[in-house]
């Protein structure tokens, strides 16, 4: 079922070439900050067609419209995203700051508790990036409760019925899926790159090479509107199909 | 896609981990089918409603109008 919901994801996140265009501009404008939030409020839509839709099934991309309650859920991710890495930073801080003060005392202990607390703060880090992955799933599929981001139990319950490992495998697939298609993607944009500036077609007359120009106009283009989204939306749409609502039990 | 697995396999007294095994499939993707979350491959169909001793395929699994539009 997991290469069915790749499958899906991949096919699913192609539908129409102008959501990842608009989605492409709003990733194009993260730097003013507030684009951000719209951008994690269309992987919210993308996240609840998923988690009550279907794999291999006819869900459609989700519109790009009413900005403002896409802000609103875009907010809601990055908090529960926020809240959920908190822990293991505070954790994290905490190990230096009381490391660094018992180093004063004594350098060996010092040390030990900062590089356990550095290990711990690693570890549950980890945990806490899969548990906030679900938190979302499960907020999103129970119409945007925040409570239900932080319904521990439930949580835990839904990462076992999937099951932890294969959790993971499915996660790390995706990983392995996002990188091969940036990496391809990469080696065809460089090869126009390169034909672009060495064939000197495209020489102006103070000899600027605008083909090296052009070269790394496109390369940036593509990447920005049309692979970030595509990549976005596919990682999305995957995270929401490998959520199981906790009612189809046995 | 919407089908009567869950009815006729608690009908019949199996649980999913079982009916996946009869089939070769996890029971995650049983869970799945039973919550119309997956759609699945004609083979699959047939081996689950072979598996649950029902004749039919259409005894199963029940393809929804809204389905039946899309492919006209």
């Amino acid at each position: 079922m997991i290469l069915d919901i790749y499958k899906d994801s991949l096919e699913y996140s192609l539908q129409e070439g102008k959501t990842l265009l608009k989605l492409g501009v709003m990733m194009f404008f993260s730097f003013l900050i507030l684009p951000i939030f719209l951008v994690l409020g269309y992987y919210y839509r993308v996240l609840d067609t998923a988690t009550h839709g279907m794999i291999n099934g006819d869900d459609k991309l989700p519109k790009f419209d009413d900005l403002t309650s896409m802000f609103v859920d875009g907010l809601k991710v990055f908090l529960v995203k926020f809240i959920y890495l908190l822990i293991p930073c505070i954790i994290f801080l905490a190990s230096l700051i009381i490391g660094g003060q018992i180093s004063g005392l004594n350098n060996n202990v010092g040390s030990g508790v900062m590089f356990v607390g550095i290990i711990i703060s690693i570890i549950l880090a980890i945990l806490f990036y899969f548990l906030s992955i679900m938190a979302v799933s499960n907020m999103v599929a129970n119409n945007g409760s925040i409570k239900d981001a932080f319904d521990y139990k439930s949580i835990w319950k839904i990462i076992s019925n999937v099951g932890w490992l294969r959790y993971i495998g499915f996660y790390l697939g995706l990983i392995i899926i996002i990188t091969v298609i940036s990496i391809i993607v990469g080696i065809i944009l460089a090869l126009i790159w390169i034909t672009l500036g060495i064939s000197g077609a495209f020489v102006s007359a103070f000899g600027l090479n605008i083909g090296l120009i052009i070269g790394l106009l496109i390369t940036i283009s593509v990447y920005l509107f049309l692979i970030s989204p595509y990549l976005t939306i596919f990682e999305s749409r995957a995270i929401g199909l490998i959520y199981e609502p906790l009612d189809g039990d046995d | 896609m919407k089908t009567k697995i869950r009815y006729i396999r608690q009908e019949k007294g199996i649980n999913q981990q079982e009916l996946a095994n009869k089939v070769g499939v996890t029971r995650q993707t049983i869970n799945a089918l039973e919550n119309s979350r997956y759609n699945p491959s004609l083979i699959l169909a047939y081996k689950i409603t072979k598996a649950l001793n029902c004749e039919y395929i259409e005894d199963v699994f029940i393809l929804e109008n809204d389905n039946m539009n899309d492919e006209n």
